[in-house]
């Protein structure tokens, strides 16, 4: 029972990781409705900025953390302005945004592996070494948790306080009615993309940490996550992170009846399931930001 | 280095089997399936396993992974077919990653991370494979079967079938198609092909490990049908031989090959990129699979008087009287609710052969409902509907169409990126009542008396309003069925074709067919009915022919409200 | 207010829009709303209602002829007019079916202001006219009724304080008696605020007397265009549909 308990103690940890990740994710998918598979690609180059800047430059951590946010911000901005938006203008399949998305997402894997080589970088320079999430690391594990769930509150009150946050609440509701009430969708597109490329800054922090980071890192993360939000339902942010909290529970827990290895099986399994089942995701419209 | 070609050139015969796979599924079907690569490694480990456990023979090896693959691409494509477009991207790369995970964890059967080792190669008449060479022809053998099958599907007519369905699924099971099962066809056909690759990559490589059958994969498949042209195979064929080369190239370059692997993603993504920004069709456009038998004139300038032209044609198309008269349709106490609002309730009335009956009533008075339930787009919930004798009520589209029965829908639609021509020959491949021949020929012959001739060979949206509604109207005519429903048919025409599609209308009717207009421009109306029901809120409130229509107070009040100055004459 | 009285809010002239590749809706369509009016333009579906209304809104481009808003010749994007004083309601979906009806209303209202304290005042006066808002301000939108719906996508656009409202059939689907009640609703609201109003209708429901005067859509183009004694006079706009 111990061990459950244990198992279910890490899924949680793991499953806030996942949650911020998730909301990354949710804040593009959710207003735009695209698929962005790219942010792997942002994910990967903020978590590669980080240690490029403080393990190969020897720059403070805090220093290059923080300088990884406008650079990941911008790259998912880039992306918009220069892939997705003239999409948009042709009236595009949204095959097309999921093919450039994708072609995206591995021209940077090739890059990072190219650059970076295919080896898992350490997160060497954080102040405690890297370890493993056991039931003797609990302390740091929680500050983790802490960390990833106040980045995720920081961004619901964004969405609900903010005039833009309410511009992005109202195209992700109903993308017409939205141009009909004058709401300029072009800015909240940017905005989104925006917000949502700088939240994967404290997300991969808090992973590479502890995992070390590898050119699949982004496109892995990405794949939970992006998991997490269809699974949840695309109507509000929490629908995400909750769902994503589940996945890394249940990812957690199916230890104790299945060999390691088989969890990806379990959650890709389950977001079929869902997706056959319950297209508008198990929450539904309940949540609503 | 003739050596080092011949191995490019087996990998080159497994790719491209592996993309035809993907273009049936994608360029073909429409169906955006990112799990090719499970599909390959399912037949891959297939193969082993028939051979290292089994003892199989060849062919029995290449035979297996293509059952296999058919069998689990049969269940997969019941789970995907009906769902969202959107949502089939998503749910194809959770299968894919549920496929990988099985393949590195399932040790038993797959031999796990390590994979399975020890593949022999095939042994062809007594003789093994052993040499490069030898297996370098046996793999384009096999390649170019399966291209050249390909190739045949591509010019079939359940080629053109599922073309249609993924261009409109919904017109094509109006047109009498089963389009669910058509795509779900393709999707099997294309996992069996990317099954006997898997075979074949075991057969030459000796082992086989998950690595190779990972999402990535798929990525990379696709990004070679996108290079090539969805919908084309050639463009497929070279896009392979291109896309398997250039890594291989990369290779070459002394400094790079220790990142070989890392490039070749680096290149596919920069390629897949700049083909989808710049080049949306791929670099070869989807080629028609039935083609005009001449040569087109040069077409002149689309004017105002050409058009008119071309609608005064109307008069002179050929209407065949029908041998026998067309069955009564006949609609018993229909119902049908959406979500507490009654938009049908309770209508019964009966459509007769040889007269127009029009149906007209303001927005949302259930018209397009009743047609829709009626042809078998929507399920009632209660009430029934006959054609003559046969009852019909819970019969899907494509039943209804077969019995004889063409409709048309709202505005325009046709298959946008079908030719002119592909696209009567689609209507008139479920034709039940149309005169025997060719097909092709048939169509030509309507295309002609249209004065469309000339576009034949031209995809369709690139074709004028008029000329799009005129190509509608030539599949009423090729199709020559008994009951005809034509849905807002004079939909923004100007009043010289107003004139001309009304007399066309009355013509369809004096050859004895049933015909049946939802409308909203009286004029029309008023001009080609003989008989007017009037709907509102989901029920009939008047029926009778024009004249009393249109001095019947109850109907002017439905678009006036009470109390208008109206006298009764 | 003290600007010189303009004698037009909206001036439509020869207007030819459609859809591109022969598909022309409007044929040279003229139309005048002047400040404070109520007009009513009748047609069938493909007469070029929703045409000519997303035409003026900016969501479709005109191929010939102009349209001008308080003189000024009109460009720019339906966001851009939005701002400029023209709010435009469509039929059909017109609400934010996920989010509450408060929510809606200031969604609507922050496009255009900032400022609390009139958002504040403009909302009092929209629930004022429409009560049941008011007894359902955290209700999500997509559950209430048809016409309630109806009144929030109306007051939605009175929220921006336009000078110009666009109506597209908001009568669609609603029982008389509400359509009734959402007529005196949007009268009192042209009183209150002295907007102009431009509603177009296939039908026309005694309620609707209250508009200044009618026009009819024919195919393209405005075929009839009369006073107040037109509206009565339901036989001669029948015959002209």
């Amino acid at each position: 029972m111990s061990l459950l308990l244990t198992l279910a103690l890490l899924g949680l940890t793991v499953g806030s990781l996942y949650a911020l990740f998730a909301v990354s994710f949710g804040v593009i998918y959710n207003v735009t409705h695209i698929f962005h598979l790219a942010h792997g690609a942002v994910i990967g180059t903020a978590g590669y900025v980080i240690f490029f800047l403080a393990a190969k430059l020897g720059w403070p951590v805090w220093l290059a953390i923080l300088a990884a946010v406008p650079v990941a911000a911008a790259l998912g901005a880039a992306i918009e302005l220069a892939f997705y938006r003239p999409l948009r203008r042709r009236d595009a399949p949204h095959v097309a945004f999921f093919l450039t998305s994708v072609g995206i997402l591995i021209v940077a894997e090739g890059l990072f592996g190219t650059i970076f080589g295919p080896g898992v970088m350490a997160y060497g320079f954080l102040p405690l070494a890297p370890v493993p999430l056991g039931p003797t690391t609990l302390p740091n594990a929680n500050l983790a948790m802490l960390a990833a769930w106040a980045f995720v509150a920081l961004a619901v009150a964004y969405v609900l306080a903010t005039r833009t946050g309410r511009f992005m609440r109202a195209v992700a509701d109903t993308p017409g009615v939205a141009a009909t009430v004058g709401v300029d969708l072009d800015r909240t597109y940017l905005v989104s993309f925006l917000l949502g490329s700088a939240l994967t800054v404290p997300g991969v922090v808090l992973y590479a940490w502890t995992q070390g980071l590898t050119p699949l890192s982004g496109l892995n993360v990405l794949l939970v996550a992006s998991a997490a939000v269809v699974i949840g339902g695309r109507t509000g942010l929490l629908s995400g992170a909750i769902a994503a909290l589940g996945l890394g529970i249940v990812q957690a827990v199916a230890l104790v009846f299945l060999p390691s290895g088989w969890q990806d099986a379990v959650v890709f399994s389950l977001l079929f399931l869902v997706i056959a089942l319950r297209p508008d995701g198990v929450f539904g419209r309940t949540f609503r930001w | 280095m003739t050596n080092y070609l011949t191995q490019i050139s087996i990998f080159i015969s497994v790719y491209l089997l592996l993309a035809i796979s993907q273009n049936l599924v994608l360029g073909f079907g429409g169906l955006f399936s990112i799990a090719q690569a499970a599909l390959y490694g399912v037949g891959a480990y297939t193969a082993a396993l028939l051979v290292l456990r089994l003892h199989a023979p060849f062919p029995l090896d290449l035979v297996g992974a293509f059952v296999l693959s058919c069998a689990i691409g049969a269940v997969l494509a019941g789970l995907l077919v009906r769902l969202r477009a959107d949502l089939i991207i998503i749910a194809t790369l959770a299968l894919q990653l549920v496929f990988s995970a099985v393949f590195r964890n399932w040790n038993a059967v797959t031999g796990g991370s390590y994979g399975t080792y020890g593949i022999p190669r095939p042994t062809i008449f007594g003789a093994p494979l052993a040499g490069l060479a030898p297996f370098a022809v046996y793999a384009a053998l096999v390649a170019l079967v399966a291209f050249a099958a390909a190739l045949a599907v591509a010019r079939s007519p359940f080629g053109l079938a599922v073309r249609g369905q993924r261009e409109d699924a919904v017109l094509a099971e109006a047109l009498g198609h089963h389009a669910a099962r058509e795509r779900t066809l393709m999707f099997v056909l294309a996992a069996g092909i990317a099954g006997i690759g898997g075979a074949v990559y075991a057969q030459f490589v000796g082992y086989v490990d998950p690595s190779s059958f990972d999402v990535n994969q798929s990525l990379s498949i696709i990004t070679i049908v996108v290079v090539g042209g969805l919908g084309n195979l050639w463009g497929t064929l070279g896009a392979a031989v291109i896309l398997t080369f250039l890594p291989q190239l990369l290779l070459l370059i002394p400094a790079t090959s220790n990142a070989a692997a890392q490039l070749q993603l680096l290149l596919y993504g920069v390629i897949l990129v700049a083909i989808v920004r710049f080049w949306p069709n791929g670099l070869i456009p989807e080629q028609p699979s039935v083609r005009a038998p001449r040569r087109p004139r040069p077409v002149s300038v689309v004017n105002a008087a050409a058009e008119a032209q071309a609608l005064d044609r109307l008069d002179a198309v050929a209407i065949e009287r029908l041998a026998s008269p067309a069955p009564t349709v006949r609609l018993e106490n229909l119902a049908k609710s959406f979500g507490g609002v009654r938009a049908v309730a309770g209508v019964s009335f009966a459509i007769e052969p040889g007269c127009v009956t029009a149906l007209i009533g303001p927005n949302g008075a259930g018209k397009t409902t009743l047609f829709n339930l009626t042809c078998g787009l929507l399920r009632p919930d209660e009430g029934r509907v006959f054609f003559g004798v046969r009852e019909t009520t819970h019969a899907p589209q494509y039943e209804v169409a077969r019995l004889g029965v063409t409709r048309t829908f709202q505005d325009v639609r046709i298959f946008p990126r079908l030719t002119a021509l592909e696209n009567l020959v689609f209507a008139l491949s479920t034709a039940a009542y149309a005169p025997k021949g060719g097909l092709r020929e048939r169509a030509f012959a309507t295309l002609v008396s249209l004065g469309l001739d000339d576009h034949a060979d031209e995809p369709a949206d690139r074709l004028s309003y008029a000329q799009q509604k005129l190509l509608m109207m030539g599949i009423v005519f090729a199709r020559a069925d008994p009951i005809v429903f034509l849905d807002e048919i004079a939909a923004g025409l100007d009043h010289h074709s107003v004139h001309a599609f009304a007399r066309l209308v009355r013509r369809l009717a004096a050859s004895g067919r049933t015909v049946c207009l939802v409308e909203h421009n009286l004029g029309f109306v008023w001009e080609a009915a003989d008989t007017v029901m009037v709907l509102d809120a989901g029920g009939i409130i008047a029926t009778g022919p024009p004249a009393a229509i249109q001095a019947d107070a109850r109907v002017v009040e439905i678009y006036f409200g009470q109390g208008s100055t109206l006298v009764r004459p | 207010m003290a600007k010189a009285v303009l004698s037009s809010v909206l001036d439509v002239g020869a207007l030819h829009a459609g859809y591109g590749r022969g598909k022309t809706v409007l044929h040279g369509v003229d139309l005048h709303v002047a400040h404070g009016e109520l007009a009513l333009l009748m047609g069938h579906n493909g007469a070029g209602k929703t045409t000519l209304l997303r035409t003026i809104f900016g969501e479709l481009r005109e191929t010939a002829g102009d349209v001008r808003f308080l003189g000024e010749p009109l460009r720019g994007s339906s966001a851009e007019r939005v701002r400029r004083g023209i709010s435009y309601t469509a039929g059909g979906r017109a609400v934010f079916a996920g989010l509450t009806v408060e929510e809606n209303l200031a969604i609507a209202a922050s496009v255009v202001e900032t400022d609390a304290r009139r958002v504040a005042e403009r909302r009092a006066l929209v629930l004022d006219v429409f009560p049941q808002l008011g007894e359902r301000l955290r209700a999500v939108a997509g559950g209430l009724s048809g016409g309630q719906q109806r009144m929030l996508a109306v007051s939605m656009a009175v929220m921006q304080e336009p000078r110009l409202l666009l109506l597209d059939e908001p009568s669609l689907g609603l029982a008389p008696v509400l359509v009734e009640r959402l007529y005196r609703s949007i009268a009192e609201i042209r009183r209150r605020l002295g907007l102009a109003v431009l509603v177009v209708e296939q039908t026309i429901n005694p309620a609707m007397l209250a508009a200044d005067h009618v026009s009819v859509l024919r195919m393209g183009v405005v075929v009839f265009r009369g006073g107040e004694d037109a509206l009565h006079d339901s036989e001669r706009l029948w015959s002209m549909l």
